[in-house]
């Protein structure tokens, strides 16, 4: 690829991943959520991919690695939810008001739902970048 | 026989949009206790400042898992046709 958007990537990479963790973990602070920081993350990813190529962007992440934690999750997200549903008095929510260890079960699936995300679209664009 | 189908779409599609246009102004409406007990008791039920967040984990979480099922389907999907497709490219 070009060398400016190279070089972009190069310096633009970690504040792009950092900033998709924040989202993450400020989900239930301040708005955005699962869903947009799993985005952020992958479109830095894809981002990589496209500028360095595919097996420079495997180096950060794996595609198996991304199919066995997408699996993983994806069944510790359903465990969690169901046992939230029939187990809902004993989440009661403690810690400090308004701070970032508060709501520990929206906190919690924000970033698990975040990573499934994040790994379903890492996937997606590294097959459709391989066929 | 397709012009007066073309018709009829053609009329039912004027009925919708005049239907949206005739209707009460959108967010104006009566009955609204669910939205006014969310936004009364998120923050003490679910400990998140986030209104939003708090519905979209807690509230209506089996909507959230279905959304989540989409996107894990959408990779499998993806995965199965990019799989075979190589097996009968080679």
């Amino acid at each position: 690829m070009d060398v400016i958007i190279r070089n972009v990537t190069k310096g633009l990479l970690p504040f792009i991943i950092v900033f998709g963790v924040y989202i993450l973990l400020h989900g239930h602070l301040t708005p955005g959520g699962s869903f947009p920081g799993g985005v952020i993350i992958a479109s830095g990813v894809a981002l990589l991919a496209i500028s360095f190529g595919l097996r420079k962007a495997e180096r950060l992440v794996k595609e198996e690695t991304a199919h066995v934690v997408e699996g993983i999750v994806a069944l510790f997200l359903v465990l969690v939810v169901l046992f939230e549903s029939f187990a809902r008095d004993m989440l009661t929510p403690t810690g400090m008001a308004f701070g970032l260890w508060s709501a520990q079960h929206v906190l919690l699936l924000n970033v698990v739902g975040g990573v499934m995300v994040s790994m379903a679209l890492i996937l997606i664009v590294f097959l459709l970048m391989k066929e | 026989m397709k012009g007066f189908l073309f018709i009829i779409c053609l009329i039912a599609l004027g009925g919708m949009f005049l239907y949206v246009f005739l209707s009460p102004v959108f967010g104006v409406w009566e009955r609204k206790e669910v939205a006014d007990y969310y936004l009364d008791n998120a923050f003490e039920r679910t400990g998140s400042a986030n209104v939003v967040s708090s519905i979209v984990w807690d509230f209506r979480g089996f909507d959230t898992l279905g959304e989540e099922t989409v996107l894990f389907t959408a990779a499998v999907g993806v995965f199965t046709i990019v799989i075979f497709g190589m097996k009968r490219g080679k």
